[in-house]
């Protein structure tokens, strides 16, 4: 564990059984890392930090977040039926920081593969990525998200790993380069 | 209440509300969708269903317990374990390893097994015989003859159940952490739950049924029906009732219940 980095990229699932999408025109790549020192699920803090740093560097960070402060929007029912709670925040951000709390969301849990991250290109502004299409992404997760979204990072079993799939190659270079490598 | 409790009317008023379905039918329904507490966890309970949103097909876990907010969670899981390199049924978890005893992706065992298929099946079939319960107490209170009567002892019935299902369910809980943390939790948890909802809804039902049928009960009843009589009675000025005990009131308004 010593020698391992933070985040280790690899070109098929840790898991034999998972199902990767077959989204023509996308290509994926499957972000790992070693378990936690103590026991808890969840991705190591160090893993934390490295991943939210390479996604802030490569993309406009778009994901759903519980409501502390500041404006909310109401979330459909067909995500509620499925527990979302009935407000949420929409965060767009390439804040590190702020990236780093999509980790941990109250009512949007990655280790029970309850958070959906989209990417969109850098120069997006954030106002034009409507929460709509996140809602609508988080409905029908086995669809591509339409344009302007770039990419998709979502958890895999347990959390303990995660899926990039990109429709942009060059998003997807730009990710995996910030991580410190290339399957 | 005067006199001594009329046990077998009370019985009969009981069996015609449908107690037997009811009896079974509305613990299991209790069991399987209310939050059972676990004392002494500063807030956790045990629950069949996830904290929060989760994907389009659902979660791979059938038993949590967990926070009101799901921040801190245990869960029975089956799926690719990463510790084991397996498929299995293991234990996740998350800010409860000092209450239960567990590291995230601790293998469940064949008991881990069966109670993960047992909370999968109990959670569906709980809810279903939750409806058929609301159905039957429903349809009692339509066909009485005393509907809103029994309307309240149907509602006195649930919610004693729901109380009853608390209390024995917390202690079930906590007796099923002494035995074995989190697999024990659960089982004692629903298990007592179950108990002390049944014992609640009979509880609960018998009492009402009391209340209604005393002669304080009766007096109210004759007074609104002065200002709001049902439909073919005459409203009678007569003199106020003698008191002469008994569990019916005697004299009073003309007119029959």
């Amino acid at each position: 564990m010593s020698g391992a980095p933070p985040v280790i990229i690899r070109a098929a699932a840790p898991d034999p059984t998972w199902r990767a999408p077959a989204w023509p025109g996308w290509s994926g790549a499957y972000l790992d890392w070693e378990p936690r020192d103590d026991g808890e699920a969840g991705l190591p803090d160090a893993a934390i930090q490295r991943l939210a740093a390479a996604l802030a560097a490569a993309a406009l960070v778009v994901f759903p977040a519980a409501v502390a402060a500041g404006p909310a929007t109401a979330v459909p029912w067909l995500l509620r039926r499925h527990g979302a709670p009935a407000r949420a925040r929409v965060v767009r951000s390439r804040d590190p920081g702020e990236i780093a709390t999509l980790f941990d969301q109250t009512g949007f849990d990655w280790t029970q593969r309850g958070q959906l991250v989209l990417l969109f290109d850098p120069a997006t502004p954030p106002a034009a990525v409507a929460p709509e299409l996140l809602f609508a992404a988080m409905a029908d997760p086995d669809s591509p998200p339409p344009a302007p979204c770039a990419g998709v990072l979502r958890p895999g079993t347990d959390g303990d790993f995660a899926e990039l799939l990109c429709r942009d190659a060059a998003l997807r270079e730009a990710v995996l380069r910030a991580l410190g490598g290339a399957p | 209440m005067g006199g001594g409790v009329d046990w077998e009317a009370a019985g009969d008023i009981i069996d015609a509300g449908g107690e037997i379905v009811g009896s079974v039918a509305v613990p299991a329904g209790m069991a399987s969708t209310v939050r059972i507490p676990v004392p002494g966890t500063k807030g956790l309970a045990i629950e069949l269903s996830p904290r929060g949103w989760t994907p389009k097909g659902g979660t791979t876990s059938t038993l949590f317990i967990q926070s009101l907010d799901g921040k801190r969670q245990l869960r029975l899981d089956y799926g690719f374990n990463k510790t084991t390199g397996a498929v299995d049924f293991h234990w996740n978890q998350k800010g409860v390893a000092d209450v239960f005893g567990k590291t995230d992706h601790t293998p469940a065992g064949r008991g881990g097994a069966a109670l993960y298929r047992g909370a999968r099946y109990f959670r569906y079939a709980g809810r279903a015989l939750m409806v058929v319960g609301a159905a039957t107490d429903a349809y009692s209170v339509v066909v009485s003859d005393r509907p809103f009567a029994q309307l309240m002892i149907v509602s006195g019935g649930w919610a004693a159940a729901w109380a009853g299902c608390k209390m024995f369910g917390a202690a079930g809980a906590a007796g099923g952490t002494a035995v074995e943390p989190g697999g024990g939790t659960a089982v004692g948890g629903i298990a007592g739950c179950f108990f002390g909802a049944a014992v609640g809804y009979w509880a609960g039902k018998t009492l009402v049924t009391m209340a209604v049928g005393s002669p304080d009960a009766e007096r109210v009843q004759r007074t609104v029906e002065e200002f709001h009589p049902p439909p073919g009675f005459e409203v009678v000025p007569v003199a106020p009732p003698s008191r002469r005990g008994g569990t019916t009131a005697g004299g009073g308004a003309t007119g029959a219940w």
